[in-house]
Formats: structure tokens, C-alpha cells, sequence
């Protein structure tokens, strides 16, 4: 199982700041959520540990091998895209042996191996329709067989669930979790819904404006909210108003029926 | 109530404006280049059906074209595809210069151009070729390649480029990526581009003339031979090569259109580290594919600019005929321009279920060798006894109307609909909201079509040949230059030529 540092990669578009000095750790096993709302840059992080976009600074370390300048095809990863990117013009099989088959490694056993890959996803019985032909649901669940047809375990999920229904989705993810975790994958889940990250994830990173607000698990970061903008982007239930009743040596706050 | 009213009301309008589009086109446009199969008698008032036959002489001709548009067209692919890549998906300043250099052929005109390449690799330049086939080839490699450059580069563009990361993230290398991601994806572009070339290269006619031996000056090429027919006297197998050159281009484009969604580019087997090891050259391949495209098609395309002189006597015929070809190429540019947006907007939005249909009449006129095209239409318009600069502007208008139609319908169809249904809830009519949205929208591909409509009616010589008497183009006054070995007139017409149409490229290019 691998793990994955980060260390101070900072990332610019011009003059336009996309990341800032960033250093995140990932150990072996862990399912790790990025989080934060649209243009925090977290995308942008995920395709840099990934390899398809160059840090303008910074290290990524992958099983503690410095893999800063290496392509894609080389980092032995899986990476489900936000609209899958499905090969329209390849059926579900062929989709599914497509990076053995890149590889060289188009044999019996990986016929095999793809074989499982589907019926684990419960897609082996579509194994010859295009991807036009099926829902969202399982076009995300054969994106994901795809990339783990591989061999990998390191798993990339860049907005897996946000191009399905609300409520499909929310199946989804128990399902996807259950899965990563009985592969014994690493993963790395790059989303804007808190509802979603809370479920999944080990570890939660929050980010905002290129920048990393807090890191810890869902449940630490749900009770101790580093700052105002992660217990305001965690939820509602978090953050109530209160009023200053009375102003002495020290304070009296009053809210709902109580004081303090 | 009153939303029905006012679309009943609206109807009737968008009828007659659509009946006049057709009408034009039919009439004007599509009637008459057919008008060779059903009259082509010419001695009688009688209807009659030509007879049609193939002579020997007839056959070397269509082999000599076929093989050649096939060679061209080949090699404009291998070696157009990289540099095709390079400006869909480099976002660099190589991009744009790039695609401005791989446009410079395509604002010369072909006599011209072949008669540049002609000079490069023959005698008076490097001395590699003598006149003749391998001549003929090099010269239609040279002015096709800028047609399936552009064409390819479009079409890879299109594929979403998420495709090729996708493939990079399961192992593959980038040539593997693009081979077996993004090339099936392209394919219908890829026929496409290939089809539009090889139809060009079918049937050119000036840039031919160039290359072939003075002794056999015209009897190289089915396009070249048809004329040689004509001047002769030979109006029966003129016609003849002519309506099997017409069923041949169609038969072709058929072809083509029902291949484009049948068939598949197979997945071959993949040899990873061989195609590794290929693409860890890619620096090389693009310096292989770049010094091609400077060595066989830009510097052979302006070599004539070193034998430019200037003779005062040929000033004043140069000036009358540039004078000619600008006003008959903007005559028709813009006629096409009124009656050509209006087809777009029928085929692209496929008003009345008619859109299919015209898009394959349209591509018929495009894909039809000039010389045919210009001989039918001559006899045509010659019936009503109509003024010969008149035929001259009709000829050149029918041919270059595909080339305004084809990009906005493109356009058109792109287009977001939900933009124009927004106006309507806003209270735009529906005139209102073409003027005010989509005219707009589509205006630069409008521009882009009427550039190339006017660059090939400029550009055109055997469809001129085929029916000018008296009236010389520039193209033609060329040809006649190179004919009565006066090689330094020629450049100096060409470069003159040049100077304007680059310039008109330029003004239009930065708007």
C-alpha cells in the first residue's frame, strides 16, 4: 500500500495563484478527502500528485520515490475523472483491459482480472455495451473499475459523484467507500460537498485559496473547527449566533433560553 | 392565443425567405454544373443525352489524376498529422505561427503556387525533377497540404483532451494515447480532410498546367485533358471526360459519408516500449515533420519571389487582369455571402428535415473538378446568350458557394440554442434575435468562409479556361506568362498578386 507526501508544492497560472506552499501527508491505506469550495485549488493538487500538471515548486513523493518529473503513465495510479472520460468508442470490456492492454500485458489473467473488476462493480453483465448506452450510475462504477484494472492502489477521484443525482450518488459513496476499503486502496477524494467528504473519508483536508485550512479527521475538524471559514463551510449546525447580554469584567452571552 | 398568432404569423415569413435561399441555390448554384449530363449536345436545340465513352487517351489521363491525388494525399497525412497536433494542442507562440505559416499556400493562388514548386524543383532551381509525373506530384502535395493540415487540426481539437489524460493515468505513452484514444476519435475528420484534398487535388487544373513537359502541355491530368479537348474542337469528349469525372467525384463523396459513420479504426496491438521508445523522440518527430513542411511546401511554395523582373510591357495586361479576377472574385464572394448564410442556417439547423439533403448537394458542388463544372455551366448560361464577364462571375460564384456555406452551417450547428430561445423569452423576434445573437456568434466563421471563398475564386484557373473567350484572370494571364516562357512577368504577377492577398489575409485575420 502506498503513501504519498507533499511537500511545499506551490502551483502558478501566470500571475494567478492557484496553490501556495503546500505539504500534506497521506499514509498507507488512508482515505483522504480534499475539501473546500470551487477554485481553492484542490483539483489543481490532484493533478499535480497525479502527474498531469507540473508544480511550479515543490516535491511529490509517491512510496517515498520522488516523482515530481514523472509522467502520468509512469506513476502506476488509478484516477477516475469528473466526467469519467469513458472511451466512447470502446465497449465496457474494452474500457475496463484498456491500461493491461497499453501495457503490453494483455493476457489470460488480466482478461480474468478485468472479468472480476466487473463483477465487483455488478457491471459484467453489460460487458459489451459502449458507454452511451448506460446511466451515470454505472458509468461511475465502470470509470472506477477502470482504474483499478491497473493493479494500482493508489486511487485518484477527481468529483466522482457530483454528475449523478443527489440521491444515487449518496448510495454511491457508502458503496465506493466499502469497496477502497476491503481492496485495501489509498486514496485520494477530491470534492466540494461536506455531506459527502464526512462519509467517506479518514482524514479530511480543507482547503481555501490555494492554501491548506486544516487537516484532521472528520470528526475533529466537525468539533474543532480551526477557524470561522471551516466550521461556516462544514455546516450549518456548527455556528450559531448568539447575543452579548450584558457587558461587565466579563461577558454574558445569551442563546435560545440559555446564558453563559 | 396569442403566442400561437404569432408564430402562425411568423411561419409564412421564414417560408418564402427559405423557398428564395433554395431557389438560388438550385437555379443558380446546382442546376446548371449538372446541366452537362442532360445537354450536352452541342450542335442541336434538341434534348439529348451525350454519349458517353472512354478513350485510351481518356483513361491515362483519369489514372494520372487518380494515382497522384492518392500519393498527395497520403503523404499530406503522415506528415500533416504531427504538425496538425502540434497547433490543436500546444497552447505556445509555435502555435500561432504555425497555423499562420501553414496558411500561406493556401492565399496563393495554384498557378502561381505550381508554378513556384515547378521552378524549385526544376531546372532553374535545385534541379531534382524534370517536368512531368513526380513534377505534377509535388506541386498538388504542395498546394493540398494546407487544406488537411487545417481540417485535421480542427477536428483534434474537438476531442476533448481529457481522453488522452485519461489513457496517460492507465500507462500509456503519449504517441500510444493518441493512437488509440484520439485518432478513432477523429476518424470522420480524418476522412473528411482526406476526401476534401483528394477532390482538390482531382481537380486542379492551373497549378497542374506548371508541371507537366511543354511538348504534352496539357494531356497530363483528367482536368487538363478535358481542356486540351475543348481547345481542340472536341466538344463530344470533352463532355464525355467530364460527366465521368462529375459521377466519379460524387460516387466518391458518397462513399465517404456512409464510410465516416460506419467504420472503425481497430485496435491494434500495442508495443509499449517500442512505441515508448518513438515517442521519447518527439522532439526529432516534430523537427522531421517541421522541416518537411519548410523544405517541400513553404520555401518550394515562394521560391518564385527570386525570379521577379519587371517588364513595362506586360504592366498594363497584369493591372486589367488583376483588376478582373478581384472584381469577379468579390462580385461572387458576396452574392454567396447573402444566399449562402441563408443555406447554412437551413442545413444547420435542419429547418423543414431538409438539412441532410442540401448538405449533400452542397458537398456535390464542392467535390465537382472545376473544368467540368465551369464547361457546364458555360453551355448553361450560353443558352440565354448572357454576357461572357457575367458567365465568368456565375462560374466562379457556383464554386466557391460551397466554401461560405460549409463553415457557418458548421457553426450554426455548434451553436447553443438555449442562447437564442433565452432571447426569445426576453421579447426578441426571431429576426431580432439572428441579428442580435446569432449573426454575431457565428460571425467569424461567416468571415473565415468568405476569406476562403474569395481566395479560391481568385485562386481558380481551369474553371476560367473552361469558358473565358476574351477575359483573362490573372491565373490565366499567368499560365499564358509561363506558356510563352516569360518567367519573370510571371513572378512578377504572382508576387504582385501575393502582395494584395496577403495583405487582405492580414486586415482580416486581425479583426
Amino acid at each position: 500500500m502506498p503513501n504519498v507526501k507533499v511537500v511545499g508544492v506551490s502551483k502558478f497560472f501566470g500571475n494567478i495563484r492557484a496553490l501556495e506552499n503546500i505539504n500534506v501527508e497521506i499514509n498507507d491505506g488512508e482515505y483522504v478527502v480534499l475539501l473546500g469550495p470551487s477554485g481553492c485549488g484542490k483539483t489543481t493538487l490532484l493533478k499535480i500528485i497525479a502527474g498531469m500538471w507540473e508544480p511550479t515548486a515543490g516535491k511529490v513523493y509517491i512510496n517515498g520515490n520522488d516523482v515530481t518529473d514523472l509522467p502520468p503513465e509512469d506513476r502506476n495510479i488509478g484516477f477516475v475523472f469528473q466526467n469519467y472520460a469513458l472511451f466512447p468508442h470502446l465497449n465496457v470490456f474494452d474500457n475496463t483491459i484498456y491500461g493491461p492492454v497499453v501495457r503490453g500485458k494483455d493476457s489470460e489473467e488480466s482478461r480474468k482480472n478485468a472479468k472480476e473488476m466487473l463483477n465487483l462493480v455488478r457491471l459484467a453483465a453489460r460487458h459489451d455495451a459502449f458507454p452511451a448506452e448506460l446511466s451515470g450510475g454505472m458509468q461511475q462504477r465502470l470509470a472506477v473499475a477502470r482504474a483499478l484494472t491497473t493493479g494500482s492502489s493508489l486511487l485518484f477521484l477527481d468529483e466522482p459523484l457530483s454528475a449523478l443525482d443527489a440521491k444515487i450518488g449518496a448510495e454511491l459513496r457508502s458503496e465506493m467507500r466499502k469497496m477502497i476499503k476491503d481492496l485495501k486502496l489509498t486514496a485520494i477524494h477530491v470534492t466540494h460537498n461536506q455531506e459527502e467528504a464526512m462519509e467517506v473519508a479518514d482524514k479530511i483536508v480543507v482547503m481555501r485559496r490555494g492554501g491548506v485550512e486544516q487537516v484532521g479527521s472528520p470528526k475533529e475538524i466537525y468539533r474543532n473547527p480551526a477557524n470561522l471559514f471551516v466550521a461556516h463551510f462544514l455546516g450549518d449546525a456548527n455556528f450559531i449566533k448568539v447575543a452579548a447580554s450584558d457587558y461587565g469584567t466579563c461577558c454574558k452571552l445569551k442563546m435560545l433560553n440559555w446564558e453563559m | 392565443m396569442g403566442g400561437e398568432r404569432k408564430l402562425a404569423s411568423g411561419k409564412l415569413p421564414e417560408m418564402a425567405f427559405y423557398s428564395i435561399v433554395i431557389l438560388f441555390f438550385l437555379l443558380l448554384v446546382f442546376a446548371p454544373t449538372l446541366y452537362i449530363a442532360l445537354r450536352g449536345c452541342p450542335d442541336s436545340n434538341a434534348v439529348c443525352f451525350p454519349p458517353i465513352y472512354l478513350s485510351k487517351e481518356m483513361g491515362d489521363a483519369l489514372f494520372n489524376s487518380f494515382s497522384i491525388a492518392f500519393i498527395a494525399v497520403v503523404l499530406d497525412i503522415i506528415f500533416g498529422i504531427p504538425i496538425a497536433w502540434v497547433i490543436a494542442r500546444y497552447k505556445t507562440n509555435l502555435k500561432v505561427y504555425l497555423n499562420f505559416l501553414v496558411d500561406m499556400p493556401l492565399i496563393m493562388p495554384t498557378a502561381a503556387l505550381g508554378f513556384s514548386v515547378a521552378l524549385f524543383w526544376g531546372g532553374e532551381g535545385i534541379g531534382l525533377l524534370s517536368k512531368g509525373f513526380w513534377m505534377i506530384l509535388a506541386v498538388h502535395v504542395a498546394f493540398t497540404y494546407p487544406y488537411i493540415v487545417r481540417t485535421l487540426s480542427a477536428a483534434i481539437e474537438e476531442v476533448d483532451i481529457t481522453y488522452e489524460m485519461a489513457s496517460r493515468t492507465l500507462g500509456a505513452s503519449p504517441l500510444t494515447a493518441f493512437r488509440t484514444v484520439t485518432l478513432p476519435l477523429f476518424k470522420s475528420g480524418l476522412l473528411i480532410a482526406a476526401l476534401l484534398a483528394f477532390t482538390r487535388s482531382l481537380s486542379e487544373t492551373g497549378a497542374t498546367m506548371m508541371a507537366v513537359g511543354t511538348g504534352q502541355f496539357f494531356a497530363a491530368t483528367a482536368p487538363t485533358q478535358t481542356l486540351l479537348y475543348k481547345n481542340n474542337g472536341d466538344i463530344a469528349s470533352a463532355v464525355s471526360l467530364s460527366i465521368i469525372l462529375i459521377a466519379i467525384s460524387t460516387i466518391l463523396l458518397a462513399v465517404v459519408r456512409y464510410l465516416s459513420n460506419k467504420f472503425g479504426i481497430p485496435m491494434l496491438k500495442v508495443y509499449p516500449s517500442l512505441e515508448k521508445s518513438i515517442n521519447s523522440l518527439k522532439l526529432e518527430k516534430n523537427i522531421f515533420a517541421s522541416a518537411f513542411f519548410i523544405a517541400i511546401i513553404l520555401f518550394p511554395s515562394f521560391y518564385l519571389l527570386k525570379f521577379v523582373s519587371y517588364s513595362p510591357g506586360e504592366f498594363g495586361d497584369i493591372m486589367n487582369a488583376i483588376g478582373i479576377s478581384f472584381s469577379i472574385a468579390f462580385v461572387a464572394t458576396v452574392v454567396n455571402l447573402v444566399f449562402g448564410v441563408g443555406m447554412a442556417l437551413l442545413i444547420g439547423r435542419n429547418r423543414f428535415g431538409l438539412g441532410p439533403l442540401f448538405e449533400f448537394l452542397t458537398d456535390m458542388v464542392m467535390v465537382m473538378p472545376t473544368v467540368a463544372l465551369g464547361l457546364s455551366l458555360g453551355m448553361f448560361w450560353n443558352l440565354f446568350k448572357m454576357n461572357e464577364l457575367l458567365v465568368l462571375a456565375m462560374v466562379h460564384m457556383s464554386f466557391s458557394y460551397p466554401y461560405i456555406v460549409k463553415p457557418v452551417a458548421a457553426s450554426i450547428r455548434d451553436l447553443d440554442k438555449n442562447l437564442e430561445d433565452a432571447a426569445r423569452v426576453l421579447g426578441a423576434t426571431p429576426f431580432k434575435v439572428f441579428r442580435t445573437i446569432t449573426l454575431p456568434l457565428i460571425m467569424p466563421s461567416i468571415l473565415a468562409g468568405a476569406v476562403m471563398a474569395f481566395m479560391r475564386s481568385l485562386s481558380e484557373t481551369g474553371a476560367t479556361l473552361a469558358v473565358s473567350k476574351t477575359f483573362k484572370t490573372i491565373p490565366v494571364l499567368i499560365v499564358g506568362f509561363v506558356n510563352a516562357s516569360k518567367y519573370g512577368d510571371a513572378a512578377f504577377a504572382s508576387a504582385l498578386l501575393l502582395g494584395v492577398s496577403f495583405i487582405a489575409a492580414f486586415l482580416l485575420r486581425r479583426k
